[in-house]
């Protein structure tokens, strides 16, 4: 029995030894080789270009690749799952199967196989493009200059149908301004992606498009003028401007028109201002708030005057003029006056309003008084001038703005037009 | 105020029994491990650690108790429904409970089975000398050398479970003359594959434990011991994953790397305990035992993580073929369907497709550290393994004293003060072939077309921090408590009547302390945050009234208050010091009344409990990949109620034969409408603050909450057993997710929408049977040597679809409720475990 236990002692010391050295459990790995991407034939922007106008959309089933730099990539989240890249022959967008990897800077190499060429919107992009597996980056801090151009230039381009010179590359914009519609917004709204619009002096304007998920969709439009640089998107035949980082948006000089201000006294009576094309007299505003239409010079009888209207814009309208800004502390007791008439009575469009806080842009953060004055009303003679009456503004100091606010909509009925003419500001005791 | 009566009316009906059971030795000693979930962090941040005890109760002697640990425990079964925090576990009369949870962590002297076999199981509210002990009860194993016989024992055991061998030694001198007496054990754990794919096991363990007599009245002790463990983890995926590979327990957790089975969620713990104590006996009647314990470590769970690329998880929901269907493309649906379905590769993680992809992301990164034009270009990683550490360092003090005053009274009291760190922060652990991580929120915005804006910094001090293996990044926070706790029991023993009263006072504060200046809270994220602090105190009383020999009715109630734990009080620990609103201490109230009959032929228990936990505070947290960041809930004003019944029937039918009957019906449910706070990690943006949650009747999810079990066995004269069980596994319902119990969650559904009712109802799971087998022998050999055997089977008949839990994943779609459905936590098929052991 001894033996027995002997054995059985043994047998267990023995296969515990062995068990012991049998244990080691593995957690150790080998780095698996890295596979190889395939150079093969190399296309530049141009050429994919040509192949969607040869064949529409087309698949990569064999090796291609494409080198280029990448001058917008997601980093302040204006895009997402995308980027755009350019070569010497053109841009282009790229669109990922995932978000990330590509920084304004990075030269790549896109290994094209499993990609296609495709439109989204007009868009030319690669789409289909593996983050992982179809892009190289073979270098980084290439940071292309942007290419100088002007609002019309991209107008005019996507008029005529030209606006593959352009598309997806970075520009920019000697001195813009967003304009006074937009002013007091943000560049994005609270869920949706923000459509604000920027222009140059002459009223020519395009489209700035922001994403909700922008890191700068919630920041203030600025309000004065200045370069801006971007990337020139389009969709279909609208094109959206898309801003890298507010860092490059310096607008911060004086807004077109601007730095006059400080009169003491007004006498317009419209006369400069064409049939049918909107006011604009210098270092006044002429802004449309809502919808697109502004304050528009009428002549009737060969006598000019200023006229906003709903009537058949097919739309909600709000649009302001407001005068050169009034220097109220050089005046001793400043006075005003203009006439108004009405047409068509609808409804009641036209206030009358007064502000010495407006700082020349921001008309929404800037309080505004109605003045005590006799406006053209429903019981008033369509076309007949009516006349405001003196209005004392010596109750105010500082800069003054007197605006002519109309509000109308097509789309209710409300469509009265109304009429200003002979705005005079003067200080009585000169 | 009917709680109250009820309380009432138990505590008249009732006199106090106490439940001990010691240790029992030779036969049913395969304790085995428990299956453990690891939900990983991004789902729900500490739902399933493994916190279970009942492996403690497969030793006790009360056949529910046992029942309850063997059997129902697999199913996650907890008796009386009850979190672990409510029972107290004590090693050597330290209570090892984790401070900042409350939890018993089960793993921390895992393997160690034989050595720490001593024990002394109350369950419920119980008298107890070495504290006071919380509502679930109180489990001392007692580990001082002198109290381990002399002897040697050697056990190896196979298994299919988490590891499939183990090997166990344990060796004691008993008390020699030279009044030393010395235990020491080891043991080793391990599996290349455990029961589920993917998962590997590797784990060993030490003890020992010393004594010296100085003389009759001094000894000194000195105990250490820690289970250094290592383990391939599994997860739990949704259900439209488990389908198409045809197995519920399907892990998503590993991949293969050049052809390898590699695990990315590896649990690497090992917190040692030492522990020096006095024992002073002072007289034939008192005794004074001091202990001075230190307990440290590390804790950690490695993860994936990922920047500036997709989600490489193959169960996240954009990577199943689901997500197809919803664009409606059908021709990548039936493609992904069919990878899923025949090709392994491609449904589990690709290690090889991570490592091309960081070897070729080249990266330039500007002002690093902070230091203008200090730029860097290399080959930045894209996916990385993380580990998420929670070690901790724990001083502590113990003095208990134990008084016989007279024949009929007992006295005890003690005094437990701790001192406690944890270290909570993200280390990395493998770059995966790339050559850096970049530390910055990798979904922070930025400000600039290529640099990183304040804000996204995860260390302001370090802005743009390149890290690499070994170093500490993303957050990093330590979580200081401290708790000094006295208590007094008197314990009266008479021929009809036994009683005890027990009260207990202590306080306890903490606060955070950040080691990181976070970009979006520079003031509220470095450094000490303001302390909480509360007074808390309990009261607990029993009688035991003896009708015969054989009859005896016992009740306990108890009233009871406590602070919320670290983990539930801050809403965002990892970025900042903000706690939830409302932090208050948790109250509880409790009571049973039992009966309990015991004979040679018969053995029997039957309790009714009643227990009302009033301010519990509730915290999750899980990855929302559309916010791109954790979200956190914080539920405050949580009431539940947990009452039941339990009964415990042992008859012996002949002297071989045994027949054992146990139910438990229990009813766990909410019994308030608790506020819920939601906030993300990286912003300041509070995404609902107080709601309120309308949780009343909701029953308490993840269990279930009625068991029952026959068995048989046969015990032969000749030293061998064999026997069966039945079970039956009824009233699981999901764990909720309170979002969807809101008039927010609600808005914009007409009266009559069809989805009302699916976004409100909580599932019940269907109910389960299984059957287990158990059988031995044992040998005495020359009256010297004893060789044992024996081999437990459970769940024989295989049943892998029986969900024993399962949660409502706390991120929802309003639009489409099943976008992200529910989870469900299978038993595991058959498993067996053989356990021979050799002792002299």
């Amino acid at each position: 029995m001894k033996k027995l236990v002997s054995i059985f002692v043994m047998v267990m010391v023995t296969s515990f030894s062995l068990i012991i050295f049998n244990s080691c459990v593995k957690q150790d790995f080998d780095k698996p080789p890295i596979g190889i991407i395939p150079i093969g034939e190399v296309v530049n922007i141009a050429q994919l270009r040509q192949i969607f106008a040869d064949s529409s959309a087309y698949t990569f089933t064999s090796d291609y690749s494409l080198y280029a730099t990448v001058v917008m990539g997601e980093a302040t989240g204006n895009i997402y799952k995308s980027a755009y890249v350019q070569d010497t022959s053109g841009a282009i967008n790229i669109y990922m199967k995932n978000s990330g990897g590509l920084t304004f800077g990075d030269n790549i190499r896109v290994y094209l196989k499993n990609c296609d060429v495709s439109k989204y919107g007009e868009l030319l992009q690669i789409a289909n493009v593996d983050n992982d597996s179809n892009i190289i980056i073979t270098g980084t801090g290439n940071f292309l200059e942007p290419r100088m151009v002007t609002i019309s230039e991209l107008n005019d381009a996507m008029e005529s149908g030209n606006f593959d010179e352009y598309e997806s590359q970075l520009i920019q914009f000697d001195s813009v301004q967003f304009s006074l519609g937009d002013i007091g917004k943000t560049y994005a709204d609270a869920d949706d992606y923000g459509e604000r619009f920027i222009e140059d002096c002459d009223f020519n304007s395009v489209m700035v498009r922001t994403s909700d998920y922008a890191s700068f969709a919630e920041e203030l439009l600025p309000e004065g003028k200045g370069p801006l640089v971007a990337i020139a998107g389009r969709y279909n035949n609208t094109i959206q401007l898309l801003i890298r980082s507010t860092l490059e948006v310096k607008l911060d000089g004086p807004r077109c028109g601007a730095g006059g201000g400080g009169v003491t006294s007004i006498d317009e009576d419209f006369s400069e201002q064409q049939n049918y094309e909107d006011i604009n007299i210098d270092g006044w505003l002429n802004v449309a708030i809502e919808g697109s239409r502004r304050w528009q010079g009428k002549t009737f009888n060969d006598e000019v005057y200023a006229q906003a209207t709903s009537y058949n814009s097919e739309e909600a309208n709000e649009c302001w003029m407001i005068t050169v800004g009034i220097d109220l502390d050089a005046m001793t007791n400043p006075m005003a006056k203009f006439e108004t008439a009405m047409a068509y009575w609808e409804h009641d469009g036209l206030t009358v309003l007064f502000s010495t806080d407006f700082n020349g842009a921001n008309i929404s953060g800037a309080s505004w008084i109605e003045l005590d004055c006799t406006i053209a009303g429903q019981h008033d003679p369509d076309h007949e001038w009516i006349q405001s009456g003196d209005i004392d503004l010596s109750g105010f100091s500082g800069q003054g703005y007197l605006a002519f606010k109309y509000v109308g909509s097509d789309l209710n009925g409300n469509t009265t037009s109304y009429r200003v003419d002979d705005v005079k500001v003067w200080d009585t005791e000169k | 105020m009917r709680n109250i009566t009820l309380l009432l009316l138990f505590l008249l009906l009732g006199i106090s029994f106490r439940s001990v059971s010691q240790v029992d030795t030779l036969t049913e000693n395969a304790v085995y491990p428990l299956p453990s979930f690891n939900l990983s962090e991004t789902e729900l941040e500490g739902y399933g650690e493994n916190q279970d005890v009942s492996g403690l109760l497969m030793s006790s002697r009360d056949i529910f108790e046992s029942t309850a640990g063997y059997t129902f425990g697999p199913a996650r079964y907890r008796i009386r429904g009850y979190d672990t925090e409510n029972t107290s576990v004590l090693i050597n009369g330290i209570k090892v409970n984790d401070i900042g949870s409350g939890r018993a962590y089960w793993g921390s002297w895992g393997g160690l089975n034989d050595a720490l076999r001593n024990q002394s199981i109350y369950t419920g509210i119980n008298a107890s000398n070495l504290t006071f002990g919380g509502i679930g009860g109180v489990t001392n194993i007692t580990t001082r050398a002198s109290a381990y016989g002399k002897g040697l024992k050697v056990t190896y055991s196979s298994a299919n479970r988490s590891y499939r061998n183990r090997i166990m030694v344990l060796y004691s001198t008993g008390m020699m003359e030279s009044g030393w007496a010395l235990t020491v054990s080891g043991s080793r754990r391990w599996a290349e594959e455990g029961y589920v794919k993917g998962t590997f096991y590797d784990a060993w363990s030490y003890f020992i434990s010393a004594e010296k007599k100085i003389n009759s009245k001094h000894s000194i002790g000195l105990i250490g011991y820690g289970s250094p463990n290592k383990r391939g983890r599994t997860g739990i995926a949704v259900q439209e994953a488990n389908d198409l590979v045809n197995d519920n327990h399907y892990n998503p957790y590993w991949g293969f790397q050049n052809g390898e089975v590699r695990n990315a969620r590896i649990g690497n713990y090992h917190q040692p305990m030492i522990m020096l104590s006095h024992y002073w006996t002072m007289s034939s009647k008192t005794s004074l035992t001091s202990t001075l314990y230190y307990n440290f470590g590390k804790g950690g769970s490695t993860a994936l993580n990922w920047t500036e690329t997709g989600d490489p998880r193959p169960d996240y929901y954009r990577n199943l073929p689901s997500y197809s269907l919803e664009g409606g493309d059908m021709e990548q649906y039936e493609y992904r369907t069919r990878m899923w379905q025949e090709n392994e590769v491609f449904r589990q993680i690709n290690w090889d497709h991570m490592y091309f992809a960081n070897s070729k992301f080249l990266n330039t990164i500007y002002n690093v550290d902070g230091i203008d034009g200090n730029n860097i270009t290399a080959y930045r990683s894209k996916y990385i393994i993380e580990d998420r550490r929670n070690d901790k360092s724990q001083i502590g003090f113990n003095m208990n004293v134990k008084s016989e005053l007279n024949k009929h009274l007992n006295l005890a009291g003690g005094l437990e003060l701790v001192w406690y760190k944890g270290f909570h922060f993200n280390k990395i652990v493998d770059l995966l072939g790339g050559e850096f991580w970049l530390d910055v929120d990798k979904y922070a915005d930025q400000v600039g077309t290529y640099t990183y804006s304040d804000e996204s910094q995860n260390d302001l001090r370090t802005p743009n921090r390149l890290v690499k293996v070994g170093d500490r990044f993303g957050h990093d926070y330590t979580s200081n408590v401290n708790t000094y706790n006295g208590f007094a029991q008197a314990e009266f023993t008479y021929s009809k009547f036994d009683f005890y009263v027990a009260g207990n006072l202590s306080f306890s504060e903490f606060w955070r302390t950040g080691n990181m200046q976070n970009g979006k809270f520079p003031e509220n994220s470095l450094g000490d945050s303001e302390k909480k602090q509360f007074t808390n105190y309990g009261v607990k009383g029993g009688l035991v009234f003896k009708i015969d020999g054989r009859n005896f009715i016992s009740a306990n109630g108890e009233y009871s208050t406590r602070a919320p734990f670290f983990r539930n009080s801050y809403i965002s620990p990892r970025t900042r010091d903000y706690t939830v609103t409302n932090l208050v201490s948790e109250k509880i109230l409790s009571g049973d009344i039992n009966y309990r009959f015991r004979a040679s032929w018969m053995k029997a228990r039957l309790s009714l409990y009643y227990s009302k936990f009033t301010d519990q505070t509730w915290s999750r947290s899980f990855y929302h990949d559309d916010l791109n960041t954790f979200v956190n809930y914080a539920m405050t004003g949580v009431d539940k109620v947990h009452a039941g019944m339990e009964l415990g029937v042992k008859i012996n039918i002949t002297t071989s034969l045994v027949a054992t009957a146990v139910y438990g019906r229990g009813q766990f449910i909410y019994d308030s409408r608790p506020l819920v706070t939601i906030t993300e990690d990286n912003s300041a943006d509070v995404l609902a603050e107080d709601r309120v949650v309308y949780l009343e009747n909701y029953y308490v999810g993840g269990m279930p909450q009625t068991v029952g079990s026959v068995g048989l066995k046969y015990n032969s004269q000749k030293y061998w057993w064999l026997g069966v069980n039945f079970n039956y596994f009824g009233d699981i319902y999901l764990d909720i997710n309170p979002d969807r119990r809101t008039a927010e969650a609600l808005a914009g559904y007409a009266q009559d929408d069809y989805r009302i009712e699916k976004i409100l109802d909580q599932e019940k799971l269907p109910d389960g049977f299984t059957m287990d087998l158990f059988a031995g022998k044992s040998w005495r050999v020359n009256k010297k040597y004893y060789i044992g055997l024996s081999l437990n089977v459970s769940n024989l008949l295989n049943t892998r679809d029986l969900a024993i839990g399962g949660f409502e994943q706390l991120r929802y779609d309003h639009e489409n409720i099943d976008r992200f459905p529910p989870k469900y936590i299978y038993l595991f098929g058959t498993q067996y475990f053989l356990n021979i052991n050799f002792r002299m």
